[in-house]
């Protein structure tokens, strides 16, 4: 035990040394081909890349190491890896590497140690006169595998999936019609938490569509999700409820933390690293208490922001996507502290926000 | 086999288009036909879209002349009968403001939540080729299985599986309507046409069309319209597919209008929408009539005459003669012709509601009233975009009309025996429909409504000065008020004042 204590407590030295020393930086992308380096803090565009033969970039995935950022661009059909110091292009994947096939994106993430990109693939073949839909599957990118990467390995696996995410461990989570935990050496895919045929008393089955990785400075994915309590009366609209489903990425339990009605449309959730809030945003930005759960405070946006995250110290929340500015928010008290206007205002649509530390 | 409408050479004209355009991906079997596309059969729109779709996402490049020669030997060889668009003519005709009815549940979750049910439903295939439609969806939509309606559900084993064996039960390719269609003698268009309409905030319309015939179900068409104090005089062209599908163009000075219109089985009559080119929510209804030895009165306007009141009523028809009566009225005829007859007349309050209106031995209806009673305001729901500024897409305007009623002997609103007195000169306003739109200021943002009931919405983007900075979005009431005297009578509508439409194909 004193081993494990005084080894923790080398490593969040080391970790705090790291901190201390590294800066924070948002990566963002934007329509057509444009992938953006922001100093948060300084509120200031510090990079700006172009992605080559890119229209929309949406996903984004940072190398363990904080050097290359995997972007999906061309309508979720290619993987581009560019280089966060030169822009070089260090990796690609275009989906359609089977001739016959035409292959979207739909969950991406990296492993651990960052040698391997899982993608979750839905192939469709097109023969001459007609298409063919094909079960989706999981394929595996070496980092290492160039301009014209190919998968290693590849495994079925189940249709509507929309999100990946990489555990410390190195399991692969993956959100769907349930949350699967993936073996990436085997293929074999468990339900590690069901929603469809979620077995919580006296709720609906529940709905949530999350895109948005937000847990680059808390360790855990999150989402909003929503539900109806069938043991409420039919008029009275408090059965239609919101709450947090969360993953802690470090201990792999999950949990689902009932919080509001459903007032609002609420996109995407980030925690604070101290776990005791959480943001959600949209067309409103919404403080919620973990501890004592419910919403602590609610503020109107300018216009609807898709995705929210939240710098390593917790006391900015940031709200981005969908225009081209990312708004920062006090996590004290959702007061406004600044923006960042990204130079001749490209349209983030989609794109994910992540933080790193360099 | 040739359909007898259709000669051997048009058919052989027809199979090297096909051959010349289509075979290097649509394989030619021995039999003649080709894969996939010898399998279904759709309406002219409907072959219109699937020749763009293989332009836009295939790479088809093809001439402008033999992509109208294809839709019409498809159409003619692998049409729709009449009795097979009977159900859904409002959305093929692009009639604005249609609320689809009577639309299989099932169905609608799967297919109309993302377009009309009509699209699919004007369309014949067997199971199979349903299949391959859905495949097709999968291929070009991925987000398809992601969104609200279908994540719930397995989307892609619900739409292979029961979803397609009820389409091909429902709209199998192979009909006995149709291959008796194709047995029917189509019949020749040209000659002289009686026509009356309505155009919703305006009035009503009757006047005449020439047609001639320029061969190969082709026409040109001379139009004189006769609105309340203006006539249009027009030219075009036109095309009959299918045996009855016209569908034409005409140019009048200030506008240029579109027809989709059906004709009847024997061929002598004609309804459908006459709508401004470039915006088809300024469109009327139109019932056409050929003018043949049969007698008819096609429309009467006003359709309601108040008592004591001397009106100038329009009779319009076809080979009009003979004494004009109205029972419990004094009339005068003014003018009259074989077409049109003006009279004065004044009802003297011995009877109300629908009497007998007689031009010689034809007999139609002439409401007589006392007072308006209520009215109501249609659409009763009612759409328009925002458009224009600096977008491509134009605004989408919301007409509203206010129409008379009267209790009825009854003397109750909204039962069988009210009597409709048509359309009322009103005042028009706008307000927010709810809470939620007061809040957000709809009325204040949304757009506006002219004296003539026409609502016209305000520019699209973001508005920085509302709240979270939406578009001019609003969710409103339009309400109309009518004087009489000192009885101030009111309805209202429901306006939805949404967002544009970025893809607007011919069948929605």
């Amino acid at each position: 035990m004193k081993k494990i204590i005084i080894l923790s407590m080398i490593l969040w030295g080391v970790a705090l040394s790291s901190l201390s020393a590294a800066k924070e930086y948002m990566i963002v992308g934007a329509r057509p081909d444009k992938l953006f380096v922001i100093d948060i803090k300084a509120r200031k565009v510090e990079k700006t890349f172009t992605i080559p033969d890119s229209t929309a970039p949406q996903n984004i995935v940072i190398s363990p190491d904080g050097k290359i950022a995997y972007v999906i661009t061309n309508h979720l059909r290619s993987i581009v890896g560019i280089d966060l110091t030169s822009g070089d292009v260090v990796f690609r994947a275009d989906l359609d590497y089977k001739d016959d096939e035409r292959t979207w994106n739909y969950g991406i993430d990296i492993s651990s140690n960052g040698s391997e990109l899982y993608s979750y693939d839905i192939p469709t073949k097109i023969h001459l006169d007609r298409y063919e839909s094909l079960e989706p599957r999981l394929s595996v990118f070496k980092t290492d595998g160039g301009l014209e990467a190919a998968p290693v390995r590849e495994f079925p696996m189940p249709r509507r999936i929309h999100m990946l995410m990489t555990a410390k461990s190195g399991a692969l989570y993956a959100m769907g019609w349930d949350f699967y935990k993936v073996d990436v050496q085997t293929g074999d895919v468990q339900v590690a938490y069901p929603l469809r045929n979620w077995t919580q008393k006296n709720l609906s089955q529940p709905d949530a569509l999350a895109f948005w990785p937000s847990w680059d400075n808390n360790g855990i994915f999150s989402t909003p999700i929503v539900y109806v309590r069938t043991d409420m009366a039919e008029d009275n609209m408090e059965r239609f409820r919101t709450g947090l489903l969360s993953l802690d990425l470090d201990t792999e339990k999950f949990e689902l933390t009932d919080f509001q009605s459903a007032p609002e449309i609420l996109f995407s959730s980030v925690f604070h690293p101290d776990r005791k809030t959480a943001y959600a945003a949209y067309n409103t930005l919404i403080k919620i208490d973990l501890e004592n759960p419910h919403t602590a405070k609610r503020i109107d946006l300018d216009h609807t922001y898709y995705q929210t995250d939240i710098s390593a110290d917790g006391k900015e929340v940031y709200v981005g996507g969908t225009a081209c500015d990312v708004a920062i928010y006090s996590t004290k008290d959702l007061s406004r502290l600044g923006e960042v206007i990204l130079p001749d205002c490209p349209d983030m649509g989609a794109t994910v926000i992540r933080m790193i530390q360099k | 086999m040739t359909p007898s409408n259709i000669s051997e050479t048009e058919m052989l004209v027809g199979n090297t288009l096909l051959s010349d355009n289509c075979s290097g991906c649509h394989m030619a079997s021995d039999d003649g036909s080709f894969s996939r596309i010898s399998h279904m059969r759709k309406t002219p729109e409907g072959w219109d879209m699937n020749i763009a779709r293989m332009m836009i996402f295939h790479g088809l490049e093809i001439e402008p002349q033999d992509r109208r020669a294809l839709v019409k030997f498809l159409s003619d060889t692998q049409g729709l009968a009449p009795a097979e668009t009977a159900a859904h003519r409002d959305i093929l005709e692009r009639k604005h403001n249609t609320i689809e009815q009577d639309v299989d549940p099932d169905l609608a979750a799967m297919c109309a939540r993302c377009h009309t049910y009509a699209r699919v439903a004007l369309q014949r295939r067997d199971k199979a080729e349903w299949q391959n439609l859905v495949h097709m969806h999968l291929g070009q939509w991925a987000s398809i299985e992601y969104q609200m309606l279908s994540r719930e559900r397995d989307w892609r084993a619900d739409a292979l599986g029961p979803v397609s064996e009820k389409l091909g039960q429902m709209y199998p390719l192979k009909t006995a309507v149709w291959a008796d269609w194709q047995a029917t003698e189509w019949k020749d268009m040209s000659g002289e046409w009686r026509i009356v309409g309505h155009y919703p905030g305006k009035g009503d319309m009757e006047g005449t069309m020439k047609v001639t015939s320029l061969g190969g179900d082709n026409y040109q068409t001379e139009f004189t319209l006769h609105f309340v104090g203006q006539t249009l005089v027009g030219k075009g062209k036109s095309i009959v597919h299918s045996g009855f599908e016209w569908r034409g163009t005409a140019t009048f000075p200030d506008e240029k209008v579109r027809q989709i219109w059906a004709a009847s089985t024997d061929g002598n009559s004609m309804t459908g929408s006459f709508f401004n080119k470039d915006h088809f929510e300024e469109s009327m209804v139109i019932t056409a009539w050929r003018k043949t030895s049969e007698n008819g009165i096609m429309g009467i306007v006003p359709s309601a005459v108040k008592v004591g009141v001397e009106t100038e009523v329009v009779i319009s028809g076809v080979n009009l003669s003979g004494d004009v009566t109205i029972e419990g009225a004094k009339v005068t005829v003014t003018s009259a012709t074989a077409d049109r007859i003006v009279a004065q007349v004044k009802a003297d309050g011995t009877t109300e509601g629908d009497v007998k209106l007689s031009v010689g031995k034809d007999v139609s209806i002439q409401t007589i009233y006392a007072q308006v009673d209520y009215l109501k305001v249609t659409p009763e729901y009612g759409i328009s975009r925002v458009g224009g500024g600096g977008g491509p897409i134009p605004k989408v305007k919301a007409q509203f009309e206010a129409v008379g009623y009267s209790f009825g002997p009854d003397s109750v609103a909204g039962t069988d025996d009210d009597v409709r007195l048509g359309m009322l000169q009103v005042t028009w306003a706008v307000d927010n429909y709810s809470e939620a739109s007061a809040e957000m200021q709809d009325a204040k943002y949304a757009g506006y409504i002219t004296a003539q009931g026409t609502f016209i919405p305000e520019v699209a983007g973001p508005n920085p000065d509302r709240k979270y900075g939406t578009n001019n979005a609003g969710d409103l009431k339009v309400i109309a008020t009518y004087t009489d005297g000192a009885r101030i009578l009111t309805a209202e509508a429901h306006l939805i004042a949404t967002v544009q439409r970025w893809n607007n194909p011919p069948i929605m």
